[in-house]
């Protein structure tokens, strides 16, 4: 099992490796020049080239990625190009606001829709079912950024009940986990609905039943087992999109977290930064999916005799 | 059945979009930049604090390296000047009592104040103000405020000389810019990268903490030269989004928002607790030609095109009418712009003729590269009646800076200036003068030897109607030759609290909180 999880560490380097070379060949071969944009439109030509000297921008790109990369591997991730701090303690220091935000995705999202799915494929064909199919519907179509305004403008501006924009207390982060859970909500009840319809209707449920286990038993310990391996999956890809996507609920409550990060650094081409948010988030997804694979051999014994094997 | 298993591939496929639209992946323009943060609740808004709303992060709090026009608002209340600008416009001394300036205009010597204080609580010296002044000159940041100032050099403890290149029309305005704020030698010296984060000056507001991409503080500063403010504490909030910043402002996490969406205007107008300022922004937009190469060099296409622009159609499709036409290359609010001036005037017949003049009696196709895509929407509409078909290409800015702005690898664009500096040199001299063509001045690449002169002229007199006389002729010549066509200016607005007074929409977007106070 060690072993599993060791090798699955070391496959996450290449992966690093493919996205720093994507990321760092677009943004230094798509126009848009770094010290024109950080000069401004009335600096003379002549010290915009100056500046791209000073920066080392009229270096091959190759070697310029080769450096970057010597330097990362040191544990430096060089200088913003915007405001010459230190890249590293920003993404830092703006990462536990998208973590926590993604994580309170999330676990809204299982915590709501895990439970419907169930309870709409246990009671099929119900009024809860085509509640919450309905439900479904109407979450996944509705766009994160409507959603969040109109939820702002009910609970911040009719209500007052919390606010709209920051992360200062706990109550910050309410609205915007709420409209960053409702799409991932939706996918889970369907899923979760459409996996344990499946398994019901397994033969090993019906003998349980025979034997004589009761509702509860059979749905939590028999079916629900079996069912999640699915719904564990989309979990651990719904999570990977809410680490490294909030963007957008980031930019309407106005929260500083990653996604606005890459946002500022792409408009103003600060490599640097763009690089070590987009690593820092390939590394976290790579490690969420290393765990939902744990998660799959904790569930299923199975799985997890193929793991230690290899 | 084959049936089933494409209904079974659909649906899946169906769910996985879903899956990835839940994510929260769709992106209909989002807006800039970072995130803010809330202090206080709706109801307790502190009687002298105030939390002003801006959109974009400024990237540095050193003056001498502030190039943009948010950037100099924040400055400003960190750091003076020795002219400082009024709140009706005009100039008086500041860090400086008083001033002389020589005959032939080069030189102006300074008499300082001696009872100002830095944040850090050492005073003001006359070494720190040559070292300022040193400094700004130097920075390649801003150019285009010290471009006519040659070295600055210290007299005697209250006196300094600012020696300039040559003699210039609004180098007192340029003074008054945050970019030749005064900032402590020592301090700076001390540490200059990290100056840019913690920055020390005598401006009215001192320096507390800046939590990036959130919110920068500050606290009154007890021992100001002008007294004290009344406003105790002021933070500047980042929300990047302007729907949630109208939203923070009706709600009464903000007092104040700077440049409020047009899609607000009228709600933020209309709502009991705020009031709404605006007035003509030092800022226009026009259509822009390549006079040297391509299509354009062709004058009568360019003359026809003057005459097939709508001006007030533009301003009501662009901004909804929120703005003001402009016929002079020269926006309102400028020092220099003429008075009453007309540009060529919308006429279609006349447009036509000129087009089959120019070459073209069945019209033509032009690719229209451009950031602003309402504005030129409108203008191909109003092409077409005259049978030009217009393909735009709306760019990134960083993209359109680069081919547009500063290769000139275009032919017709849609652009906008904006003047640091209400003169009409800032934003006449680079942009027109031959001797600049290219290179991110002077983009319509036009080299009128009669052009060059005028702008010479009205750059180094010391006289302010001849100066006025001159930027005349310019624009005169400007439309003339149909260099480009200026086409509206729009409207600079702030919305606050109406209980904060004090507040004012300036041309130029300049923000003087030391001015504001609670009713």
């Amino acid at each position: 099992m060690l072993r599993f999880i060791f090798k699955r560490l070391l496959m996450i380097i290449p992966v690093i490796i493919g996205i720093s070379f994507i990321i760092f060949s677009i943004m230094a071969l798509t126009p848009g020049d770094p010290a024109r944009l950080i000069l401004g439109e009335s600096a003379s030509q002549t010290d915009v080239e100056l500046l791209r000297e000073e920066m080392g921008l009229n270096d091959n790109f190759l070697i310029r990625y080769v450096d970057y990369m010597k330097d990362v591997v040191r544990g430096d991730f060089g200088l913003s190009y915007r405001n010459r701090i230190p890249v590293y303690d920003e993404v830092f220091a703006r990462f536990p606001n998208t973590l926590v935000l993604a994580f309170w995705g999330i676990t809204l999202s299982v915590l709501i829709g895990v439970p419907i799915g169930i309870i709409s494929a246990v009671k099929q064909y119900s009024i809860l079912d085509t509640m919450s199919l309905g439900a479904a519907l109407v979450l996944a179509s509705i766009p994160a950024f409507w959603l969040g305004l109109m939820l702002i403008l009910l609970f911040s501006l009719k209500l007052n009940l919390l606010p709209s924009t920051g992360v200062e207390t706990w109550k910050n982060f309410v609205l915007p986990s709420i409209t960053l859970a409702a799409g991932t909500m939706a996918t889970l009840i369907r899923m979760t609905r459409s996996t344990m319809l499946e398994v019901i209707r397994q033969d090993y449920i019906r003998t349980a039943k025979a034997k004589g286990a009761g509702e509860r038993r059979l749905i939590f310990k028999h079916a629900l087992r079996n069912a999640l391996l699915p719904v564990i999956t989309i979990i651990g890809i719904n999570f990977g999109f809410q680490l490294g996507g909030a963007m957008i609920i980031e930019t309407v409550f106005a929260m500083p977290g990653l996604g606005t990060l890459m946002i500022t650094s792409v408009r103003m081409k600060d490599t640097p930064m763009v690089m070590a948010s987009v690593l820092f988030v390939a590394v976290a997804v790579s490690l969420v999916n290393l765990l939902v694979d744990l998660l799959y051999s904790f569930i299923d014994p199975r799985i997890k005799s193929q793991y230690s094997k290899s | 059945m084959r049936l089933k298993g494409i209904f079974c591939y659909f649906l899946i496929f169906t769910m996985i979009l879903t899956g990835c639209s839940g994510g929260g992946n769709n992106a209909p323009a989002a807006s800039n930049e970072s995130g803010a943060n809330s202090d206080q609740t709706a109801e307790t808004a502190v009687k002298d604090s105030v939390n002003f709303s801006i959109n974009a992060e400024p990237s540095t709090l050193d003056p001498q390296k502030g190039n943009d026009l948010l950037t100099f608002a924040v400055h400003s209340q960190i750091f003076d000047t020795l002219v400082r600008e009024n709140a009706d416009g005009s100039l008086v001394p500041g860090l400086a009592e008083k001033w002389t300036i020589s005959e032939d205009g080069k030189e102006i010597v300074f008499t300082l104040r001696n009872d100002v204080k830095f944040h850090n609580g050492d005073l003001m010296t006359a070494d720190d103000v040559v070292y300022s002044l040193n400094r700004a000159i130097t920075s390649t940041f801003t150019k285009r405020i010290t471009g006519s100032m040659d070295k600055a050099e210290k007299i005697d403890d209250s006196t300094v000389k600012l020696v300039l290149k040559y003699s210039y029309g609004p180098i007192l305005d340029c003074i008054a810019t945050t970019n030749v704020g005064i900032v402590p030698q020592k301090a700076v010296e001390a540490n200059e990268e990290g100056f840019a984060r913690n920055p020390v000056g005598t401006g009215p507001f001192k320096f507390k903490e800046w939590n990036n991409g959130e919110k920068i503080v500050f606290e009154s500063f007890k021992d100001y030269y002008r007294g004290e403010a009344s406003i105790k504490n002021l933070t500047f909030k980042i929300i990047s989004d302007k729907t949630s910043a109208a939203v923070a402002l009706e709600n009464g996490e903000v007092d104040v928002l700077l440049s409020p969406d047009e899609a607000d205007r009228k709600n933020l107008i209309a709502n009991e607790k705020l009031t709404y300022y605006e007035t003509e922004s030092n800022s226009f937009y026009f259509v822009s030609f390549n006079n040297e190469t391509g299509l354009f060099s062709n004058k009568l296409l360019r003359e026809a095109i003057s005459y097939a622009v709508d001006r007030e159609s533009l301003v009501m499709g662009a901004l909804e009418g929120n703005g003001a036409p402009l016929e002079s290359a020269i926006p309102t609010n400028t020092f220099g712009s003429p008075e009453n001036f007309k540009g060529n005037q919308f006429d279609i017949e006349k447009a036509k003729a000129l087009l089959a003049e120019a070459g073209y009696p069945n019209g033509l196709t032009i690719k229209v590269p451009t950031l602003y895509l309402k504005p030129t929407e409108v203008l191909q509409d109003q092409l077409r009646q005259i049978g030009i078909v217009a393909e735009i290409e709306q760019m990134e800015r960083g993209a359109w800076l680069q081919d547009v702005y500063t290769d000139n690898k275009y032919e017709i664009t849609v652009g906008s200036y904006s003047a640091l500096v209400p003169d009409a040199d800032q934003i006449t001299y680079n942009r027109y003068h031959g001797d600049f063509v290219g290179g991110g001045n002077n983009m319509v690449r036009c080299n009128i030897p009669e052009l060059n002169k005028e702008l010479d002229l009205a750059r180094t007199s010391q006289s302010v109607d001849e100066r006025k006389a001159a930027y005349l002729r310019v624009s005169e010549i400007l439309r003339d030759e149909s260099v480009l066509i200026p086409l509206y200016s729009s409207m600079n607005g702030i919305a606050a609290n109406k209980d904060l007074k004090g507040v004012q929409a300036h041309p130029v977007q300049r923000v003087y909180v030391y001015d504001y106070s609670w009713k």
